[in-house]
């Protein structure tokens, strides 16, 4: 992959893994951080894309990851009691408050990472299941029960 | 946030779309979605929108090139930045005592980012290993620029070019470059020179002499900017 390669691939989808990062960790400048360093990763290992169904995909995959390292790599900084299933719900139009958003990040800091990724998509980004397992290169049936264990796990625990 | 009920579009199919990895028929079938549903229709003007603003803001991709022991990155991104810190690392102040002057054509002035807190620099500054600098420039018209640096063991490194290349710039004032530097842990003396030309040069020409000598000269039709900094050790 050449410069010109290099930089149309940026320009085409920078501005993606910008939208998303800053929307799961609600700020530009972790989400800054994070196109940095999905891109320099992909720049210098793009043997990783290969097999993903799209670049696309990939990097919705690739962001996800990185977010939610980010995420956990702050565990600690936003105390929170509780995070409920309601605030996970899917369905409205609105964005989240800043509140919602702490305690969905709490939520996904503390969740087990292929939990997270899940919710990530379903909750953050409103995929349907079918893209889910598009994104993540599996089932729908898997994604069902990732979503699923995802909910009970969010049932059974309080974050603190 | 994306929030999305069941027969509208994703951004995920907007994204592939945009991307133009969608098959020919799935891509006839969202256009027309799109087009007879108000909210998918501005929500792609959004994201057209919010991708325009971003390429606006970080129009180069991250690169990473080593200088010596030094972490030299270059991001739109990385500019990459707004919020808290990063948004005042973006839109410094750009008056800088010293060195520049009202009305001069060609200025060269740099900013250091310590921690969380960005501050003004100045000629003569004492900055620390482990900040990072981000230099302004100022050009009454479009010109091609170059930075360079010198440390008190004679080692030179390019701070701010395109692979050896100088690099064009706009005529404007108080220009952040999207580069930035983090100083390395040798102490001592630093010195910075900015090449402003009207023509594309190259470094390595600057560079040998800036090695041998210890010191530059403009190139024939071209400003030079120069400032010396002094270098502690981390506390």
């Amino acid at each position: 992959m050449d410069q010109a390669e290099l930089a149309q691939l940026y320009r085409r989808h920078g501005p993606m893994v910008f939208r998303r990062a800053r929307q799961i960790l609600g700020n530009e400048a972790d989400a800054g951080e994070v196109v940095q360093d999905v891109f320099l990763s992909l720049f210098e290992k793009p043997a990783q894309f290969a097999g993903a169904s799209s670049l696309t995909t990939f990097l919705y995959s690739a962001t996800t990851h990185a977010c939610l390292n980010r995420l956990r790599n702050q565990r600690g900084r936003a105390k929170l009691n509780r995070a409920r299933e309601a605030e996970l719900a899917p369905g409205d139009t609105e964005p989240l408050t800043q509140e919602q958003l702490l305690m969905l990040q709490t939520t996904l800091r503390n969740m087990p990472p292929e939990l997270a990724h899940v919710a990530v998509y379903h909750f953050m980004d409103g995929l349907t299941q079918d893209e889910i397992a598009e994104v993540m290169s599996c089932s729908r049936r898997h994604v069902g029960n990732q979503l699923a264990r995802a909910l009970r796990w969010v049932e059974a625990r309080e974050v603190t | 946030m994306t929030r999305l009920s069941a027969e509208c579009i994703s951004d995920l199919k907007l994204d592939q779309w945009q991307a133009g990895e969608l098959s020919a028929q799935a891509g006839e079938e969202l256009r027309a979605h799109v087009d007879s549903c108000a909210r998918c229709t501005h929500r792609r003007q959004t994201l057209v929108a919010d991708a325009a603003q971003f390429l606006q803001r970080f129009p180069e991709p991250p690169r990473r090139t080593r200088a010596g022991n030094r972490s030299y990155w270059v991001a739109g991104t990385t500019a990459l930045a707004a919020a808290a810190a990063l948004v005042l690392w973006l839109k410094m102040p750009t008056e800088q005592p010293g060195q520049r002057s009202k009305g001069e054509a060609t200025q060269f002035g740099f900013f250091i980012k310590r921690g969380g807190q960005v501050t003004l620099g100045a000629a003569g500054q004492r900055v620390r290993a482990g900040d990072q600098l981000r230099f302004v420039v100022t050009t009454s018209k479009p010109q091609h620029i170059a930075i360079v640096g010198r440390d008190g063991s004679g080692a030179v490194f390019e701070y701010h070019a395109a692979s050896g290349h100088s690099v064009a710039v706009a005529g404007a004032r108080d220009q952040a470059l999207e580069s930035s530097i983090e100083l390395d842990a040798a102490p001592g003396p630093e010195t910075v020179w900015a090449i402003f030309c009207d023509e594309p040069f190259e470094l390595a020409p600057l560079k040998s002499t800036l090695a041998g000598a210890g010191e530059l000269q403009a190139p024939p039709g071209c400003t030079l900017k120069k400032l010396e900094l002094m270098k502690d050790a981390a506390p």
